[in-house]
Formats: structure tokens, sequence, C-alpha cells
């Protein structure tokens, strides 16, 4: 039998948004078990996103009223967020056109938040491309640096980058979505306390790996650098980087098979990232771009988290995790690549 | 006359193997399809099932890489396979995965080749990342086999400053300088890094370390601890026959037979080897190790078909061993004792004694070995020039089994006086060092010398070598004084003395 939040369908919302299509649940939305997507559109023919929290759903999970209350302060707490990112016309976060709730006939109230609606995740994106596209994947990269730094200049970290929440946006390029994980350094969240709040495929070693011994801000800003790090592997090679590692652990070493500390792990870990940066280096013959690269990589995504991040950004302002030098280096490289001095790859 | 170390002492140092191998002989316990399956993997899974693009398998084989479930994406990864528009850096981390995953890795490269190939490639990997302690130790044990001995310190050394507590790390590098003939250092890396007090690995290493310097050790009570705690069999076997060595060599041989039967279960290799050399040599063969088979079992196994006399089998063994081990001097002088001697392959224990000299350039008993089957092969000059470069400041018994080799060549150049009298001295010398069983076999190889000469001595020298070797039942004596029958037999035939 469907939820209440599966019936939306034919319905009109406040603002005259008429739910036309309900959407497969994918992982577009982190824990999709509890939420619906859906295509909207309104009178003046905009087209919209819409997410409905499913409540009913909720209440077959082993802890009902647990997951209610996690539910309901998850629901709070995303609006809340991407309400602040529109206040503050974060440019490179996929805007929210409202909140409310609706009630489906002989249902219960179902709370929604309408996004803008892009044409699809990067992955989707290049599953239309046949050939390598450079100068795309860098623009996409570059809009996603600065989508972050909005973020982390809004003192809100996203902790869920990955490919399938980077959203293209047509002319506008492309925008980070999917607030739903995040951290706000003002907004308490119910995936505060998780070690690893964001997706665990996705997460860097020292949140997979026990008894790493972190600082707030390298749990949190570290986490996001090694995910868009990772977003730089995954242009190239078409695996992220927490996959390329594992690949390259022992058997009995990954994060799955052992119970190993990080801290023991940590040189296995470092001889798998050299592993990593030697295939990445293969998959870019171009050298000009490869220097660049591997500085972005190597300093985004090292293992060791105290080695991770732009020294030079914490002479300036006390935090190694500034992305303005890596978004410098996207820009140079995007303009080398429009002029053709980075080859084809 | 060609000589084997390794009957009289064996420690259990730990084996040096490139990183792959050495973690890849350990299986995994969490066999792979009992992982749960994350609600992210689960969604990676309906992205393909619905889009079946290339870009939700990629997705799907990542997701499934993590989380250690490969088998949930087979047709995503068959997909990736298939299409041409994958990334080729893709279908290296694929492959990567399979390899990581194999329980062992197979090259058939030779060992100078394989070392080349090793170097070459961490060079590349260290030039773009140098922080990889690990890659550092891989190209140390290539520059060590190959006898760039400064080149693998200061790798090792490189290693030892990124990666000071790591396992791998350590042992190599106290393998690398008990190689390196300096074993208190080997012992100071070990007992100066904080993790060696509760790992049983590095425990076992530096109880042997230290017994290579020739003190006890001084982390013997917290190792006995150690090896009633929790660990696994296979984490504690090592570290109890490094144990039950230390004992029996202090006189326990109870308590020494007990943690030996203790270290049985979860026996890798190297401890079987040990367990077998300690059951054989000190106690009497009152051990049961034919169940215990682990993999790689090489050297116990050329040891084992050794004294059972079948000397093909122990020199398959004995390559292979050497091939595991290509930079450790016993593993290249029993390989080329066994060929040379034994197996009558004098050629192929010049190929493995040219790469065992470079990791040991003053190994005297490989040089001996050298100039053996130089002699074997009448290249009788080379054999010569070997010898000449043997210092002969050395302990009785090398200086001994030197000279007696001197005394072969002579033999195989004519000159039968001087032959003569280097064999005797160094039977002399072997009796006077109490060594009968060297004497023996010195004894065995002058009447074999003389009987091939046709010398008019040729029946006293048999006459003494049989007295020599009476109380001897090993097997490769066993063999010599049969080739000396077969060689007295044809003699005689050949004299008309019988038909």
């Amino acid at each position: 039998m469907s939820t209440s939040a599966e019936r939306l369908v034919g319905l009109t919302l406040d603002g005259g948004w008429s739910v036309i299509e309900l959407l497969p649940k994918s992982s577009i939305q982190t824990g999709g078990a509890f939420s619906c997507s859906y295509h909207i559109e309104h009178p003046d023919g905009r087209k919209a996103f819409l997410k409905a929290m499913d409540f009913d759903a909720a209440l077959s999970d082993p802890d009902p009223a647990g997951k209610l209350k996690e539910l309901t302060e998850a629901y709070v707490f995303e609006r809340t967020i991407v309400e602040l990112c529109g206040t503050r016309k974060l440019s490179r976060v996929i805007r929210a056109h409202g909140s409310g709730t609706k009630t489906p006939l002989g249902g219960t109230v179902v709370q929604y938040l309408i996004f803008e609606l892009g044409e699809g995740d990067v992955r989707k994106q290049l599953s239309q491309m046949t050939e390598f596209n450079l100068l795309w994947r860098l623009k996409c990269l570059h809009h996603l640096f600065v989508a972050i730094q909005q973020l982390h200049g809004s003192q809100i970290v996203h902790q869920d980058v990955k490919p399938s929440n980077v959203v293209g946006c047509g002319d506008e390029g492309h925008k980070v979505a999917d607030l739903g994980r995040a951290w706000h350094a003002l907004t308490s969240s119910p995936f505060d306390g998780n070690q690893c709040a964001g997706d665990t495929n996705y997460a860097p070693p020292e949140l997979l790996y026990s008894g790493a011994i972190l600082t707030e801000e390298e749990r949190r800003q570290g986490a996001d650098f090694f995910a868009l790090g990772s977003m730089v592997v995954f242009m190239f090679t078409g695996l992220r980087m927490t996959a390329a590692l594992m690949s390259a652990m022992p058997a009995s070493l990954r994060w799955r098979a052992t119970a190993e500390t990080y801290a023991n792990v940590l040189p296995e870990l470092q001889h798998a990232f050299g592993t990593v940066l030697y295939q990445l280096r293969a998959a870019i013959p171009n050298d000009a771009l490869w220097v660049e690269v591997k500085m972005i990589v190597e300093q985004m995504c090292n293992p060791d988290i105290v080695k991770r991040g732009d020294k030079g950004h914490t002479a300036k302002i006390g935090s190694r995790f500034g992305l303005q030098r890596f978004i410098s280096k996207l820009n140079t490289l995007c303009t080398k690549a429009e002029l053709g001095k980075l080859g084809t790859v | 006359m060609s000589s084997l170390i390794g009957e009289n002492d064996r420690k259990i140092v730990p084996r040096w193997r490139g990183f792959r191998a050495s973690v890849g002989k350990t299986e995994n316990t969490d066999p792979p399809n009992e992982n749960p399956v994350s609600a992210s993997l689960q969604s990676n899974i309906g992205d393909w099932q619905r889009e079946g693009s290339l870009w939700t398998a990629l997705d799907l084989v990542a997701g499934a890489i993590v989380e250690n479930r490969l088998d949930l994406a087979g047709e995503a990864l068959q997909h990736i396979r298939e299409n041409p528009l994958t990334p080729p850096a893709a279908l290296a981390i694929v492959v990567e995965y399979d390899r990581n995953s194999a329980i062992d890795e197979n090259s058939d490269l030779p060992v100078e080749l394989r070392c080349r190939e090793q170097i070459r490639s961490s060079r590349i990997k260290l030039a773009d990342y140098p922080y990889d302690a690990i890659e550092w130790i891989d190209l140390a044990r290539s520059f060590t086999t190959l006898g760039s001995l400064g080149k693998a310190q200061r790798c090792v050394a490189a290693a030892l400053s990124l990666a000071p507590s790591d396992v791998f790390v350590l042992r190599a590098a106290s393998r690398f300088y008990i190689q390196q003939k300096d074993p208190e250092r080997a012992q100071w890396i070990l007992t100066k890094a904080p993790r060696t007090l509760n790992n049983p690995w590095l425990l076992a290493s530096e109880i042997a370390a230290a017994s290579v310097v020739g003190r006890e050790s001084q982390l013997l009570k917290i190792a006995g601890r150690i090896e009633r705690s929790d660990f696994s069999q296979e984490d504690l076997t090592e570290l109890r026959a490094a144990l039950a060595t230390s004992e029996i060599e202090a006189g326990s041989n109870n308590k020494g037979k007990k943690l030996l039967r203790r270290a049985l279960s979860g026996a890798n290799e190297n401890s079987l080897a040990q367990i077998q050399w300690m059951d054989r040599t000190r106690l009497g063969n009152v051990i049961d190790i034919s169940n215990t088979k682990p993999p790689h079992g090489h050297e116990v196994s050329a040891w084992r078909a050794f004294f059972n006399g079948k000397w093909a089998k122990s020199a398959a063994s004995a390559l292979l061993w050497f091939e595991d081990q290509p930079f450790s001097a016993n593993a290249g002088i029993f390989c080329s004792f066994v060929l040379a001697d034994l197996a009558g392959l004098p050629e192929q224990a010049l190929d493995i004694l040219k790469i065992a000299l470079r990791a040991n350039v003053d190994n005297h008993t490989l040089k001996n070995n050298l100039a053996f089957s130089y002699i074997q092969l009448e290249r009788l000059d080379e054999a010569q020039d070997v010898l000449a470069s043997i210092p002969t400041s050395l302990d009785n018994l090398d200086d001994a089994t030197v000279e007696a080799t001197f005394g072969l060549l002579a033999f195989r150049k004519g000159s039968l006086e001087d032959g003569r009298a280097y064999y005797e001295n160094a039977i002399r010398r072997f009796q006077q060092a109490g060594s009968h069983e060297l004497a023996g076999r010195a004894a065995t190889y002058l009447a074999l010398e003389e009987v091939r000469a046709r010398t008019q001595n040729a029946p006293s020298a048999m006459k003494r070598a049989l007295d020599l070797t009476k109380d001897n039942k090993r097997s490769d004596v066993a063999m010599k004084l049969e080739e000396l029958q077969t060689k007295v037999k044809d003699w005689l035939i050949e004299e008309h003395v019988i038909t």
C-alpha cells in the first residue's frame, strides 16, 4: 500500500505548483527510503523538483518514534539550510522555491521542499557524451568547488559531495544539491553526532577506519575537501577516490574486512594513494594538466588528514581547508583548455 | 666440497617479501558476501537497473568495491569491461582490486628481471608521491636483491622515517639490517617502536634479532604475556616459535616443546620451518608437522625432501624458496648445494649463486659453492679465481670447507698430491673442531676423487670414508657413499676384476 508521500500526483500545492510525476527512488536522495521525489510544474511553465518527507514509511521502522523525530528534525534542518542559502544568494547551490505541507485524500500530512529542477546529475550528462570533453569537466569541477566555497563561507559544510549531487543547470553551469546531510555551525542536525554524516561510500578513510582523533574542522571540512578531490578523480577515471583507495588496499586491510585502526593502516593507505596517483597519471598524458591535477588531488585527497589541505591558506586565515587556490587553479586550467593548451586527454 | 648452512643454526627472522605478497597471503576473515549492503549501494543498484548507463555502472562498481561486495555488481562490471567509452583508468582500478583480492600473486619473470621491473615502477611511483613508506621498502628489497645495498639502505631509512610504527615496514627493515650484518640495529629499531610492546609480529622479530645479536631479548616477559592473549593463532605463531627457540636455547626443552606445539596451530611457512628445524636438531623428531601445510612452505618442503633423499623435489622446492627470498644467503646456499652437488644441475646452481652473491657479496660459503659448481662444469680457472678471492682468516669450519674445495680443484687439475694434502688438512681441521660429520663428508669426497683418478690410494681413502661416516645416517652422505661404491664397481669392471 502506498504511503501519503507517494500519493501526491495530480495535487496542487501552495503557490500553484502541480505535482506531475513520481520519480523512482535513486541515489539523488540520501536516505531515500524516507522521502519521495516528484516533478512538479507551475502554471507559468516553470518546472521544479519536489522532495516530500515520507513519515508513513517511518512508521514501519523498528523505532517509529525515533525515526519520526529524526525525520522531522532532518526536514526542519534542511529547510533552514536551503532558506539560508537562498537568503545568502549562493549562486552555485540548487535554489529552493519554497516549502509547505499537503494532505492527500485519506492520508496524513506530507511536508515537502521545492527545488529548482536541473538537467540531471553529472553521471547522466556524462552518459550522453560520446567524447571526452576536458573543458566541460574542468568547468563542472570549477563550479562545484565554488559551490562548496560558497557553503563554507556561510559556515555550512556539505558532507555529501558526490556525482549524483552535482546537477547540471543549463546555461548556469553546475550546482550542488542535497543539503540533507550538511552541517551548519549555528543549527543542529540529527546527523551531527554521526562519525560520518554523508555517504560512507564516498567518505575519506579517517571516517571509515576506527580510532581517528579528529578536530571538528578535520571531520567536517576535511571530508568535503576529500570529496572534492574525489570528484576530480571521478572526472578522469570514472570512479571515486574511496573506491580507488580500497581497490589498491590488500583485501585483508580494506575498510570492511579489518578492525585495524586508522593510524595502523595509514602507511598502507598511503601506499594505496600512491598507486591511485600512478593510475591517474596514466589517465592524464598532458604534463601541464597532470602537474595541476596531481597537486589538487594530493592536497585534497591525502589519506593522512594531517597532510590534507592547503598549507599556504593556513598562514592567511588559520585554516588549511581554504578552497581559493584550488578554484584559481581550476579557473586557469579552464582558460588553458579553452585555448587548447592542454591537448586532448 | 660444497657446504650446507642452516643445518646448525636457524633463527625465525622475518621473511621479506614484496608488500602485496606479504599481506596477500592473509585470507580475508570476513567473506565479502557477508558484508551488509548499505542504502547507498542499494540505490546504486537501483540506478544501474533503471538506467543501465556506463556512468551508473561505474558508480555501482565503485560502491561495490568500497563495500567489498563486487559480487553484487557482476553485470555492471561486465558492462564497463565491454564498453569502449569506459575510462581506461577505471579498468585499471578494477584490475588492481582483483589483484589485491587474490590470495597470491605469481610472476613468471626471472628474479633479476622482476627486480628491475619493480625498481622501474617504484621509481615512477615515488617520483610522483614520495610519502609512500611501503613503496620505499619494496624498492629497497629489489635493490638488496641486486646488491645495491647503499641504495637499499637509503630506501629503508626513508621508509622508517615515514612510517616508524608500521608492522610491515619495521619487520622488513629489521630483516634488512640482519641481512646487512647489523643485527643490533635490527633489534634497536624494533625495541624503540612503542607498537612492538603489544604486537606479536614485532615481538617475534625483536626476539629473533636479539638472538642473532647473541643476547636474550629484554621483552621476553612481555612476549610471554602476549603469547597467552587473545590474538589469533596465525598472529601468534611466529612469536611462539621465537619464544620456543629462546627457551630451548636456554635449556628448557619441555617449555620449548609446548610452545612449538602451540605454534603449530596457525603456523605459517616461516614458523613451520622453525618448528621443523628445532624438532629435528634439538628435540629429536617428536613433533608431527605432516598435517600442517601452509602456503609457500618451500623451505620446509626442500628440507623434508632433502632428508628423504628426493633430490629433484628438494631442488624444485629450494628454487621456489630462493625465488621467494632471493637475497637470503641461507636460501642461496641450500639451493646451490642441492642443485650442484646432489641433483647434478651445476649450471642452474651457477645462476642461483650469481644472484645470491649480489646481496651477500662476501659470503664465503656462497663463494665456495660457486667454485664447486665451476669445478663440476670443468671451468677450473674460474673456480681457481673464486677460491682465491676467499680470505683465509675464517673460522675453522668454513676455512676447512674451502680447503676441501681447493683439494677438489687440485685433483681435477691433475695435481693429485696437492689435492690429497688439501683434503687431509681439511679432514684434520674438521676433526680438531669436533665436526666428525663434516670430516666424514670430506673423506668421502677425497675417496671419490681418488677413485675417479684411479690412484692406488683409493682403497684406503674409501675405507676411511666408510669409517668416518658409519654413524652418519644423512641421506646426502648415503648418496655420496652410494656414488662412491658405483664408481668403484665401474672401475673394477673396467679393470676386469669383476664382470
